[in-house]
């Protein structure tokens, strides 16, 4: 602890430091004074004595010195004194720093708003009790096998671990979140007498819980209770829910009175026991707020046909467990993995063997080692990091110019004496401190940017998400922008730094300012810079505007079958199998005959809603094997599908009512398919094979070629897709698209009523939005979010590095105005001067274009290859991924915007006039 | 390069670490004394044996003072000077004790590998 004291000894040091230098001073005057008395008794003359004092002391500055290093803290006092004098160069130029710290801030603000939002969803564990101790097991199969299904555990598995472990002070299982139908409470006065007043069945994701969730994860209700002990118990006795707080906000307006309201699952009530608090997320992976939690015991009930509870191999429940108080996770990884090989003993799982499990903290991402995930996470970091980039390039410009019109200053400092990493460090803390003035500005952009980045997600991702805005930047996004911001000032300082103090004492010396000897060097690595910044706007406009190209000719679109009148509507699933099916044929049979319905079909994937992507091969097919396409979009249908969509089936039949019985056999492909899988040769008749599960393939004969429509999504016309007929023993996995004639409002009022009259449930808000309202606009809208956000980067980029493309000219032509003198003064007119000038300063502008050009050309290249999945979804909508009208547009466009850049200065060095500039000299 | 000639026996450098422990030691058997009294002190003591500018004290005097282990006052010295007078503290005792210990048995082992390559 010696080093300790010495250490606050030597800090304390600095703050007194005149009085202690005064105490040095007084004290080694008397020792020698001492030493002179002592002399002048031995007998020596008073200058003698003096001359043999100071020998006998030795160099007093030396002594002085060695003891000044010692008191204080030299190193940091340097730094100080350099961070004192970085102040007093900033303040000196308010309008360089204004400039500097914002553009800093802008590109540090973007990068930490990205990294804030990547921490809360997937670095940070999510927001409950004692969040440090909790972990999410994830088990490692024998195949390999990698994504959500490594978190899958069974009932059994969670009960066995509970009992038997001796890592974790408790074990929370939780199903995955499960999209499903519930019809729920209707208003504010309805009460437990009114049962029947339920709504119509509409979406709702629900996740089942172990009955210790909400006490353990300490998730005190803001309403209510949480489950209690017992209601995991008994299976199917605890028909309750806890609802989650955004839901009970959103959906029942915060209703107060919502406890002890009934909502129905399937056939089953369940009573709303109470509303989870405010700042409850849930547990993620996937990263999804449940709208509501059911006890587990309850399995049954919410997912009819299935039997968890008693499946020791069905994998469905994620396991989450507190590590007991001194447990490792190495220890709770080799605990559970133990467990896990003895419940193997009992229960093998030969097809799928896992040989260990492993924890992790629990992140409302879940999964962040999906590589997909982590590819967006990178794309998203690379292209705010771009933007960063501009802005650092920037500044390098500022600084060299600054660092040119310092140069005497520099030669001075050299000159006496000052060391070359001496000059380097201070110049470097000045770009440091700039840089950390900038990331401060970044903290206070990305708090706002963090919030409007949400609320355009939260269109997509559902208002739900909306608790990431609400928790503040932790340390770890304080420490990213700050080692960014470091790292920022030394990216931007250090090499203009290093040119500027290898400064050549004689020339800078003889002359202020010019220092022709260094132009070269400086003018050449400012180039480098601006054709950097060029080629990254330039990327960024041309993408920009291929995708607002494909914005244009999203908005004319046409999906190619009728999306106006047709409305899509869920038939819910009940408790029983058979018993639902007969409803649902009721129901379907009563709407066909309503007058204002033309047209009932029935899918299982709504078109622009979803579609099954799968395996397809053509054994018979004549073509070159390699050749023919290898996926396929695939969807049941009814035959009423072709006439409601008004989709046209240009060869062969439709199938029949009896084939969509039973689930024929048979196929329709679309025409693109037959024309690809098979050129030049007849489809109908022939035989395809599709991949119908994970291990089984099955045959169809092609009666039918349906015209080509965009029914996977609307910005491309499928590339193929094969319909496969509907099978009537599974009318409750289908939807129905309603084909409405007449007047939709007296059409909605006629299906409710049916409903109604079929299953007896009152669907007072019964409502439907077409395929045009619903999905169309869906998929516009997010094309539009996307493309603004391209834009607006584009247009950051792009002003970011016409700046830079205006400071490096004017700076050039401040430096060269003595050549145009000269110039001048020997016959040049002003129009050679300007070409001069210009051409200079164009250089690295075309340069940086004919880059830029080239990587843009990369990435729609790219995203034009990623098309041969048939299900993704074409950004350009259709346009050409090389448009020609947008490249030369565009690049047009930027040169033109670096010319007026370069013009503006350059017309300054035409203004010279040659005697004053040769009498500078 | 120049060869100095010692007429006189050679003085030996001040090793470092062991001018921390003369000082401690002059103080403890001396009680409080100012710089120039140490330094005097230490050329008796070591007769002239040790090479040593009297200035390299002080940067010393401050590391023991940093360290603790004494402590200075400004007082007025025997011919009526403003003088620092050092002593020692609780804690340079236990130092001095530590320290001269560890140097005995140093010196004890030194001694000893001599003597023995000396036998052999």
């Amino acid at each position: 602890m010696i080093w300790l004291r010495i250490f606050t000894a030597r800090v304390l040091a600095m703050f007194r430091k005149q009085r202690l230098e005064g105490e040095l001073d007084a004290e080694l005057r008397s020792h020698i004074e001492m030493l002179m008395e002592e002399n002048l008794q031995k007998g020596m003359s008073p200058e003698e004595a003096r001359r043999a004092a100071l020998r006998t002391f030795g160099w007093v500055d030396q002594v002085k010195e060695i003891y000044r290093e010692q008191r204080g803290l030299p190193k940091l006092e340097t730094v100080f004194q350099d961070l004192r004098y970085g102040l007093r160069m900033l303040a000196k130029g308010p309008v360089f720093t204004v400039v500097a710290v914002l553009t800093l801030g802008f590109g540090i603000g973007l990068n930490t708003t990205l990294f804030s939002v990547v921490n809360t969803v997937a670095l940070k564990p999510v927001p409950v009790r004692d969040s440090g101790r909790i972990v999410r097991l994830e088990r490692w199969f024998a195949s390999n096998a990698h994504g959500a299904n490594q978190y899958a555990f069974s009932y059994a598995e969670f009960r066995d671990f509970a009992e038997h472990n001796r890592v974790f002070s408790s074990l929370i299982a939780t199903s995955f979140p499960i999209r499903m139908a519930a019809s729920l409470p209707l208003d504010a006065s309805a009460t437990r007498a009114t049962k029947a007043l339920l709504g119509s069945p509409e979406n709702a994701t629900v996740q089942m819980v172990s009955e210790n969730y909400f006490s353990e994860l300490g998730a005190a209700p803001a309403l209510g209770r949480s489950f209690r002990p017992d209601e995991g118990e008994v299976v199917g006795a605890a028909p309750v829910v806890v609802l989650s707080y955004p839901y009970w906000q959103t959906r029942f307006n915060a209703d107060p009175l919502i406890l002890g309201k009934l909502l129905k699952i399937n056939d089953t009530a369940f009573t709303i026991i109470g509303v989870a608090p405010r700042e409850f997320v849930g547990t993620g992976n996937p990263p999804v707020t449940p709208d509501f939690w059911t006890p587990l015991s309850m399995q049954a009930q919410v997912l009819p046909g299935q039997d968890w509870l008693n499946q020791p191999l069905d994998y469905e429940v994620q396991l989450l467990g507190y590590l007991a108080a001194s447990v490792s996770m190495t220890q709770a990884q080799a605990d559970a993995s133990v467990l896990e090989h003895r419940f193997a003993q009992y229960h093998p799982n030969p097809d799928n063997r896992t040989i260990t499990l492993t924890t992790q903290s629990v992140t409302f991402f879940g999964n962040t080692e999906d590589p997909r995930f982590k590819a967006i996470v990178v794309l998203l970091m690379t292209i705010v990091g771009m933007v960063l980039a501009i802005a650092c390039a920037n500044l390098a410009n500022m600084l060299l110019a600054k660092a040119s019109g310092r140069q005497r200053e520099v030669a001075v400092r050299l000159a006496l004496g000052a060391s070359r990493g001496r000059l380097v460090r201070q110049l470097l803390t000045e770009s440091v401190l700039l840089a950390l003035l900038g990331g401060m500005a970044g903290v206070s952009f990305s708090l706002w940017g963090t919030r409007v980045l949400w609320l355009a997600a939260g269109q997509f991702a559902g208002s739900y998400s909306a608790f990431v805005t609400e928790i503040p930047p932790d340390g770890r996004v304080f420490c990213y922008t700050l080692l960014l911001s470091v790292g920022t000032g030394v990216l931007f300082g250090l090499s203009p730094a290093l040119q500027s103090s290898r400064a050549d004492l004689t020339t800078s010396l003889k002359d202020a300012g010019t220092a022709f000897g260094h132009r070269l060097d400086r003018s050449r690595l400012r180039g480098v810079l601006v054709a950097a910044q060029i080629a990254i706007s330039t990327l960024f406009l041309i993408v920009a505007g291929l995708l607002a190209r494909g914005l244009v000719r999203s908005q004319s679109v046409d999906p190619g079958f009728q999306v106006r009148a047709v409305y899509p509507m869920m038939l819910p699933s009940d408790n029983d199998p058979a018993k639902s099916n007969a409803l649902r044929r009721q129901e379907i049979g009563r709407l066909e005959a309503l007058p204002d319905i033309q047209n009932v079909a029935l899918t299982d994937y709504v078109p622009l809603g979803g579609t099954w992507t799968t395996e397809v091969a053509v054994p018979d097919a004549k073509a070159a094997p390699g050749s023919t396409p290898t996926g396929t979009l695939a969807r049941h249908i009814s035959p009423s599908y072709f006439d409601t969509l008004g989709i046209p089936i240009v060869r062969g039949r439709n199938f029949t009512r009896e084939e969509a019985q039973f689930g024929a056999e048979l196929a329709i492909v679309s025409a693109a398919l037959a024309r690809q899988a098979l050129p030049g040769e007849d489809a109908l008749g022939k035989k395809i094979k599709l991949q119908t599960s994970r291990t089984e393939w099955s045959v169809f004969e092609v009666v039918g070629i349906a015209g080509d429509v965009r029914s996977a999504n609307i910005s491309r016309l499928d590339p193929a897709i094969v319909y496969l007929p509907t099978s009537s023993a599974k009318l409750y996995d289908y939807f129905a698209l309603l084909r409405i004639a007449g007047d939709s409002r007296r059409a909605m009022m006629a299906i409710r009523s049916t409903l109604e009259q079929v299953d007896g449930r009152l669907r007072p808000g019964f409502l439907l939005a077409s395929l045009e309202d619903g999905a169309v606009q869906e998929q516009i809208l997010m094309a539009r979010t996307f493309t603004l956000s391209a834009m607006f980067l584009a247009g950051v980029a792009l002003a970011l590095a016409s700046i830079g493309v205006y400071g490096v000219m004017a700076f050039l032509v401040s430096q060269r105005e003595k050549e145009v003198g000269i110039h001048m003064a020997l016959g040049a007119t002003r129009g050679n001067v300007l070409l001069l000038m210009l051409s200079q300063g164009m250089r690295p502008v075309v340069l940086g274009g004919v880059l830029g050009i080239v990587g843009a050309l990369g990435i729609s290249g790219l995203l034009r290859a990623l098309l041969i999945f048939p299900g993704s979804v074409d950004v350009f909508y259709g346009a050409r991924w090389f448009d020609p009208v947008t490249f030369i547009g565009l690049s047009c466009l930027l040169a033109a915007i670096a010319l007026v850049a370069c013009y503006l200065p350059a017309r300054r060095a035409t203004r010279v006039d040659p005697l004053v500039a040769l009498r500078h000299e | 390069m120049i060869q100095r000639e010692h007429v006189s026996k050679p003085k030996s450098e001040v090793l470092q670490g062991t001018l921390d422990l003369i000082v401690l030691k002059t103080l403890d058997s001396m009680g409080p004394m100012h710089g120039f009294g140490i330094a005097r002190r230490i050329e008796q003591v070591s007769q002239d044996l040790l090479s040593m500018n009297q200035g390299t004290l002080y940067p010393a005097l401050l590391r023991l003072e940093q360290s603790g282990w004494i402590r200075s006052k400004w007082g007025i010295s025997e011919n009526n000077r403003n003088a620092r007078f050092y002593s020692l503290t609780k804690a340079g005792r236990k130092q001095l004790e530590q320290e001269s210990e560890n140097w005995e048995r140093m010196a004890a082992l030194i001694a000893r590998l001599l003597a023995g390559a000396g036998g052999a």
